[in-house]
């Protein structure tokens, strides 16, 4: 057996001088031991070599602060959850709300004719589309 | 060069030859896929995968203002393995064996041959998760992203003999884990 077996995998590397390397190829062919396990070992070098290099998702490219990433990413299944939250809401009031609601309403824009000069408040009103009665 | 084979791909390394920085665009370009590779490999989740290469080149795009020309590779992946180990003390959890490993960036149709090559990949991903940190570390950086041990030595801070050490037991562990196979 050869005193350090990290040799082996130096040697498999390229990472030898040209006389450690001559000594280790000696004894690989003359050591049936030492051999396997630098066959062994060409095969475990081998496989995670093999690995595919993987296609980066595009977010990677884009350089914010990683924790709003993570942020966003773990807050991700709160999506569909608003969604649903907002459709119930709308439903229950489609119909719990009185028949008034239920005609077409335009928004008219009033000027709020308090307060000082140049001050622009603008009251949104709700009304019927028919109009507001005389 | 090696011995025998090297499924290792050769990467075109960022053009410094003007002596200029190079720009991030360019970094991100050549090295986005080795990053995220190297990221997954050694966590085996997407999206922490994801998480880190994003923060690793964050990270390159902070420290390229700075950065002195003349040895990118080893600049740019002792940011990535800092990162990596950032995240480990920051999380102090084992990483979870995938089910699915990852989307290949040469994707080809595939039949049985494929499937096969798929499961291997898979049980490789594995076996590199259940390797010890260091080990695992070691192991990535030569055999996946390509350094010489001299540039593992630098980019990790431990010494020669101990990167060596290091990939060598590493190996032993993943040939024994996946006994069997023939390659």
């Amino acid at each position: 057996m050869i005193d350090d077996p990290s040799l082996l995998s130096a040697h498999l590397d390229g990472e030898l001088t040209d006389s450690e390397a001559a000594v280790i190829e000696v004894h690989l062919a003359s050591c049936p031991n030492c051999r396997r396990e630098f066959d062994e070992l060409r095969v475990a070098r081998s496989v995670v070599r093999g690995l595919p290099l993987l296609n980066p998702p595009s977010e990677i490219f884009q350089p914010v602060a990683p924790a709003t990433v993570s942020e966003s990413r773990r807050h991700r299944w709160l999506m569909p959850v608003a969604a649903a939250t907002v459709a119930v809401v709308v439903a229950v009031g489609v119909v719990a709300a009185p028949p008034t609601t239920e005609v077409p309403i335009r928004a008219v824009a009033a000027q709020h004719a308090a307060g000082s000069a140049g001050q622009q408040d603008v009251l949104l009103i709700a009304v019927p589309s028919e109009g507001i009665a005389p | 060069m090696s011995v025998g084979d090297s499924m290792v791909d050769e990467q075109s390394a960022v053009d410094e030859s003007d002596g200029g920085i190079p720009s991030w665009e360019d970094v991100a370009r050549t090295y986005g896929a080795k990053i995220y590779s190297f990221a997954y490999r050694l966590t085996g989740n997407p999206d922490d995968a994801a998480d880190l290469s994003q923060e690793v080149l964050l990270r390159v795009r902070k420290g390229l203002s700075s950065y002195r020309p003349g040895a990118f590779e080893g600049w740019l992946w002792r940011i990535t393995r800092n990162a990596f180990i950032d995240d480990v003390r920051r999380k102090k959890r084992r990483p979870v064996v995938p089910l699915f490993d990852g989307t290949p960036l040469d994707a080809t149709p595939a039949p049985d041959a494929v499937i096969a090559q798929e499961r291997l990949d898979a049980d490789v991903q594995a076996a590199l998760l259940e390797l010890p940190i260091d080990f695992r570390e070691a192991v990535v950086l030569c055999d996946v992203v390509g350094l010489s041990y001299d540039e593992i030595a630098s980019t990790t801070g431990v010494a020669l003999g101990t990167v060596r050490s290091r990939i060598h037991r590493g190996r032993m562990l993943l040939r024994d884990a996946l006994e069997g196979y023939e390659r």
